[in-house]
């Protein structure tokens, strides 16, 4: 994978509505390097900022300070249509009154192509979205997925350097959703086009994604490959934002190079080998994912012990919900296929091991 | 012995719905014998003679009717078009815009031909337009298109307004990423899309200019009757079916343009 | 190489300053036009409100208030004695008095009809709007004409009553209020049910059933349920079919004859007969105003009432 930079964000703050009372500061001094011919993920909730700064990067709002480059050239002061970059819409934004070629053709026409040209890449893009059967057909004559695919020729048919999509698989239902996340890692890789791709779910940002910026509340979190996110969260926020975890608030009794004793509210101190690079000190959070601990006997040193409260059944897995002391219970989730799903009765007693190294040491 | 319970329908009120029937049919009512005597052979209002086409045929001679008919259609079309024109451009700066300060007085301006009564502007227009006669000497038709060209403004307006209203902006949005220069867009998308609030409102605005009696009676100068204009003056001599011929004429051209808006309307709300 | 906090503003503010004068440049060519012939024509009417009439119709260009002297008083030629102008109050009671029964009788009748255009399946519903757009689009003169062509004494109902020998001398219904009544209600309730409509269609009979759901009867329904939130079209209604009627000219003119006159026919007589622009002036802006007035309390007691006003 190449590392150069393709779009390079610097200290962008943006504020909506300045200097009333409906003030809002959408994004925060926010940096971040995209790389060339990545699929880029933006991740995160309402409202965090992750569309503004896909606008900004598009050129359809100003950034209130902070530059934005491509390709090393400044772009903030260019308008959307002085930038090679293309924007696949939430809601496809189709012209209506544009049969599907004539849709796909649009950008093309507008950058001064021949006819020629623009009916040759017209047929390239319908052939790479697979839609040649429809290429005379009216807008309001396909179905939702197929104006997904529409939009998306489009967008890719002028060769932008950069392609950004604005959560375009949320108007889809499952399946299809499913189908065109292969689809567009697929195009991603045939095309070479730097992706940016903005979304809420974040198990589309971990499938799709070489690498994941989470966002919350105008700033960006954490920036990683999503193995990293998922395995290395750095903040709370994004640990709980993504998959499952246990959050366990703790205290630093006591501490030496190779050990540590933390209180967690439970009737026992907790032991933890120290790790290397701790930063912090006295009140920490743990975080540990439901299938990385598991239910173990007294012999396998064992970290937490407490009594089992619950059992879930879920088809695929299965979840124990053990109280070990602090306000919520430990949850650990085990396939069912793999054998460990032990014959355990509420109330009995349980230890709990976890591999160290996976703990998560946050902030609190 | 059976109880039969009458099945409780939600929407019904009791007596509305005889209350709406006779209404649309108090409306029509009148008509019909304006059209039917209009075929009548004889000169009688209320004494029907036979089957004829006479007094259209009377109309259709009639200098003064010709005159008339000719000029009530040459004022409607070039009103209707600097109506649409400039209502199209006030349209366009008005919607879909973020809220600026001249906005409201542009709106309350343009809309104000429909809020203050027609007579008041008449007199306003018969006094403006004698001082400027009486500097000029000019007593042509300019008088008739501006007035007509004004009063038609709101009516062109309102239905591109609401046709504008009902796009979304990020079409364009869409055309400027796809490299797209302001015109371009407003000419492949915006223009496009807009046309039939477009066709709408010119036609809106033709049948009002053509249908207007009281500003057109008191700004017109001798001589330059309109349609209207003619027949008002006429129900004050001598009623003869020839205002019905005339009449059923005007009824049908404004019945084909309702039939032509609704299908217009029906067609675009895809 | 990032510019700074002003620069960045500066362009977004660029950007809005440049839509605004675009927005302004586009406006002017109807505003002009609007000048010329709606707005600008009112001042000139207030000038020559204050002038004095000229011996052969026009003006003398010599400052007076008398014109506004003569909207509600009389002066005696003779004996120099001033009393109430009772032929112009008469006149505008009678406009007022007649717009106001015709806003009433077009609600009574055109408020059922929006009702029930409006509860009719999707299908039909077109068909029954089609239905009322139609006159709504007919000349003003042709169904005023409709109307004389029904009452007067050899019109269609005399006739027929004629014939059937219900009667014996024909019935005098023309030239009388109730004439123009009748003319004005038939001329504009279209005006009355489209709005109407137009606020039925956005209500939800989901409302309706759960009042029913609550023990509510038919009336109390539509007392409590349905006329507060169809109060804007009402509002909208009352208010289209209250100023033209105020200021009726052509239906009066053709219905009332020479002797029941209402503002509007008074104001032309100023510029015809009279021969008082000035009079006819200071008579148009006194019907201009009682129209505003009769605007904003209308709005303002639609706003009142909790009714959103949508423009």
């Amino acid at each position: 994978m190449e590392s150069t930079v393709a779009i390079d964000v610097s200290n962008v703050s943006k504020i909506f509505a300045r200097g009333t009372a409906q003030e809002v500061k959408a994004l925060d001094d926010v940096s971040v390097a995209i790389f060339q011919n990545e699929f880029f993920t933006l991740l995160g909730p309402s409202g965090c900022g992750k569309t503004t700064l896909l606008r900004l990067i598009a050129g359809f709002e100003h950034a209130t300070s902070g530059s934005i480059q491509l390709d090393g050239a400044e772009i903030s002061s260019l308008a959307p249509y002085d930038r090679p970059v293309n924007t696949v819409f939430q809601n496809y934004a189709l012209f209506p009154h544009m049969t599907v070629a004539e849709n796909i053709g649009f950008g093309l026409e507008m950058q001064g192509r021949s006819k020629t040209e623009v009916e040759a890449t017209v047929s390239e893009m319908l052939g790479l979205v697979r839609m040649e059967a429809l290429r005379d057909r009216h807008i309001d004559q396909i179905s939702g997925g197929q104006q997904q695919r529409v939009a998306l020729a489009r967008a890719l048919a002028p060769r932008p350097k950069v392609l950004l999509l604005d959560e375009p698989l949320s108007a889809l239902d499952l399946k299809l959703r499913k189908e065109m996340q292969v689809e567009l890692k697929r195009l991603q890789h045939e095309t070479g086009i730097t992706f940016v791709f903005v979304t809420h779910d974040q198990e589309e940002a971990l499938t799709m994604s070489d690498r994941v910026a989470v966002m919350n509340a105008g700033k960006i979190l954490q920036v990683d490959h999503p193995h990293e996110i998922y395995n290395r969260p750095n903040d709370r926020f994004v640990a709980d934002f993504i998959g499952d975890t246990n959050f366990i608030r703790a205290r630093i009794i006591d501490k030496d190079s190779s050990h540590m004793k933390l209180d967690i509210g439970g009737a026992k101190p907790v032991q933890l080998p120290t790790p290397s690079d701790l930063a912090i000190d006295g009140e920490i959070t743990l975080a540990i994912r439901p299938e990385q601990a598991r239910i173990c006997g007294a012999e396998d040193a064992p970290i937490f012990e407490g009594k089992l409260s619950e059992t879930i059944y879920i088809g695929t897995d299965t979840h124990y919900q053990i109280d070990i002391g602090t306000d919520l219970p430990f949850v650990i989730r085990v396939q069912n296929t793999s054998g460990e799903a032990q014959q355990l009765t509420q109330g009995d007693r349980v230890a709990i091991a976890i591999d160290s190294a996976v703990i998560q040491i946050l902030r609190d | 012995m059976i109880l039969r319970r009458r099945s409780f329908v939600i929407k019904r009120m009791p007596g509305f719905t005889l209350l709406a029937l006779a209404c649309f049919f108090a409306l029509y009512m009148p008509l019909a014998p304006l059209v039917v005597y209009s075929f009548n052979e004889g000169n009688n209002i209320a004494l029907w003679e036979g089957f004829s086409l006479r007094w259209y045929q009377a109309a259709w001679e009639n200098q003064l009717v010709q005159s008339a008919a000719i000029r009530s259609i040459v004022v409607a079309t070039i009103a209707s078009i600097i109506a649409t024109v400039l209502a199209t451009m006030v349209a366009l700066a008005t919607t879909r815009t973020r809220p600026y300060r001249g906005q409201t007085i542009i709106y309350a301006m343009v809309n104000q031909p429909l809020v203050v009564p027609e007579i008041v502007t008449a007199v306003a227009l018969l006094i403006l337009f004698a001082l400027i006669k009486q500097a000029t000497n000019y007593h042509g038709y300019a008088y008739l298109v501006i007035a007509h060209s004004a009063f038609c403004i709101p009516f062109a307006y309102l239905p591109i307004r609401a046709r504008l209203e009902g796009m979304d902006r990020v079409l364009e949005t869409a055309a400027a990423d796809l490299y797209a220069t302001p015109w371009r867009a407003f000419k492949r998308i915006t223009l496009p899309l807009m046309l039939p609030g477009v066709f709408a409102g010119a036609m809106l605005a033709f049948v009002i200019s053509l249908d207007d009696v009281v500003i057109t009676e008191f700004v017109k100068s001798a001589g330059q009757d309109t349609l209207p204009t003619y027949m008002l003056g006429q129900l004050r001599r001598s009623i003869t079916p020839e205002i019905n011929a005339i009449s059923t004429v005007l009824l049908g051209i404004s019945v084909l343009m309702v039939t032509l808006i609704f299908f217009l309307s029906r067609k675009k709300t895809a | 190489m990032s510019k700074t906090l002003a620069q960045q503003e500066g362009l977004e503010a660029q950007a809005q300053r440049k839509e605004v004068k675009r927005n302004l440049l586009l406006s002017t060519p109807a505003l002009i036009v609007l000048i010329c012939a709606a707005s600008g024509p009112l001042l000139i009417m207030v000038v020559f409100s204050f002038l004095t009439s000229g011996d052969y119709g026009g003006v003398k260009w010599e400052w007076s208030t008398k014109a506004w002297f003569q909207v509600a008083f009389y002066r005696d030629i003779f004996d120099d004695t001033v009393s109430i102008a009772d032929a112009h109050l008469s006149i505008l009671w009678r406009s007022v008095r007649l717009s106001f029964l015709t806003t009433l009788t077009a609600f009574v009748l055109g408020f059922p009809t929006a009702y029930f255009i409006a509860t009719r399946p999707p299908e039909t519903r077109n068909i029954w709007l089609f239905l009322v757009t139609i006159p709504f689009w007919t000349n003003l003169l042709i169904r005023t004409f409709a109307i004389l062509e029904i009452i007067r004494n050899q019109g269609v109902v005399n006739t027929f009553l004629l014939m059937i020998g219900a009667i014996d001398q024909p019935l005098d219904m023309l030239y009388t209020d109730i004439a123009i009544l009748l003319g004005m209600t038939y001329v504009y309730i279209p005006l009355m049910i489209l709005p109407i409509y137009a606020s039925m269609e956005r209500f939800d009979f989901k409302l309706v059933e759960a009042a029913y759901d609550l023990y509510a009867s038919r009336w109390k329904v539509m007392k409590r349920v349905i006329l507060p939130l169809v109060k804007p079209g009402v509002v909208a209604g009352s208010i289209l079919v209250f100023i033209p009627s105020l200021g009726a000219y052509v239906t009066p003119r053709v219905l009332g004859g020479g002797k029941n006159l209402m503002l509007g026919n008074l104001i032309e007589l100023q510029f015809g007969q009279g021969r008082n622009w000035p009079l006819g002036a200071a008579l148009s802006l006194t019907l201009l105003a009682i129209v505003m007035i009769a605007l904003i309390v209308y709005v303002r007691s639609a706003q009142k009432q909790g009714a959103i006003h949508d423009s």
